[in-house]
């Protein structure tokens, strides 16, 4: 596979309901009542509302990672930095762009984001990659 | 690993296919799958350690040794890596080694940072 500096990812769309993020807890045991307890949330949430686990906007851009290099043995790494919160309920993009390419080793590194439908950043590029195995 | 499949919106068929009808190693399961037996969580129950439920999850780091399998045996480690104070936020990162035990070649490592906000231990 052949990539260049400023490729992009396609851009992925998802709505994250409260059925999401219930199943997400479930098949994670992350049970944390910050995610769908909402006088909990109300105590202890930033937004004052039950908010996604970081981890669910993580997996849904981990997915489009690996369906863009073409399977998930070619992704040797990935890291996050979690910024704003994801309200539950909430639109949520996914994507990437190629910000360096070594030919020689093999690896092509793609900064990696998510950011709410207000244009939030709920993971930050700045501080989030994906290095991808290209040979 | 179909329910965190779904949750996840994985558009491998193979996750909606019968598993009866699939053999269990042709299932490889998604790369964050890893939050589900990596999780910084399995100190939650250490008393010295003081965990609470006021937290995020402020940063996540996967390094991806081999793909893992339904029926995959792993041996997973965890260890306080550091605990630093910012304010009135606590950061804690924890490293999870996820081994074969059979040999003990990594499989997948998986780097947590948990803030937590002022309240009880943290």
């Amino acid at each position: 596979m052949s990539h260049t500096q400023g490729d992009q990812l396609p851009v992925h769309e998802h709505v994250v309901s409260q059925e999401d993020v219930l199943r997400y807890a479930g098949a994670s045991g992350d049970y944390n009542r910050l995610h769908w307890d909402g006088d909990f949330a109300a105590e202890v949430s930033p937004t004052g509302e039950p908010i996604a686990h970081g981890m669910l906007t993580l997996g849904l851009l981990a997915n489009l990672v690996a369906e863009w290099a073409g399977g998930p043995e070619h992704v040797l790494s990935l890291s996050a930095s979690f910024r704003a919160p994801l309200p539950v309920g909430a639109t949520v993009r996914v994507g990437g762009e190629v910000v360096d390419v070594d030919r020689q080793g093999g690896l092509t590194t793609v900064a990696i984001w998510a950011e709410t439908g207000e244009g939030e950043k709920v993971i930050d590029r700045r501080k989030s990659r994906a290095v991808i195995a290209t040979r | 690993m179909r329910e965190y499949a779904l949750a996840t919106r994985a558009t491998d068929p193979v996750y909606e296919a019968d598993p009866s009808e699939t053999p269990p190693d042709e299932v490889v399961a998604p790369l964050t799958f890893a939050a589900c037996f990596a999780a910084p969580a399995a100190l939650a129950h250490d008393p010295e350690l003081g965990w609470h439920w006021n937290l995020v999850h402020a940063k996540q780091e996967y390094e991806f040794h081999r793909l893992v399998r339904v029926g995959d045996v792993l041996a997973c480690t965890p260890r306080i890596t550091a605990i630093v104070s910012r304010g009135r936020t606590e950061l804690l990162t924890v490293e999870v080694a996820c081994t074969d035990p059979r040999g003990g070649a990594a499989v997948v490592t998986s780097r947590s940072t948990i803030a937590f906000f002022a309240e009880g231990g943290g």
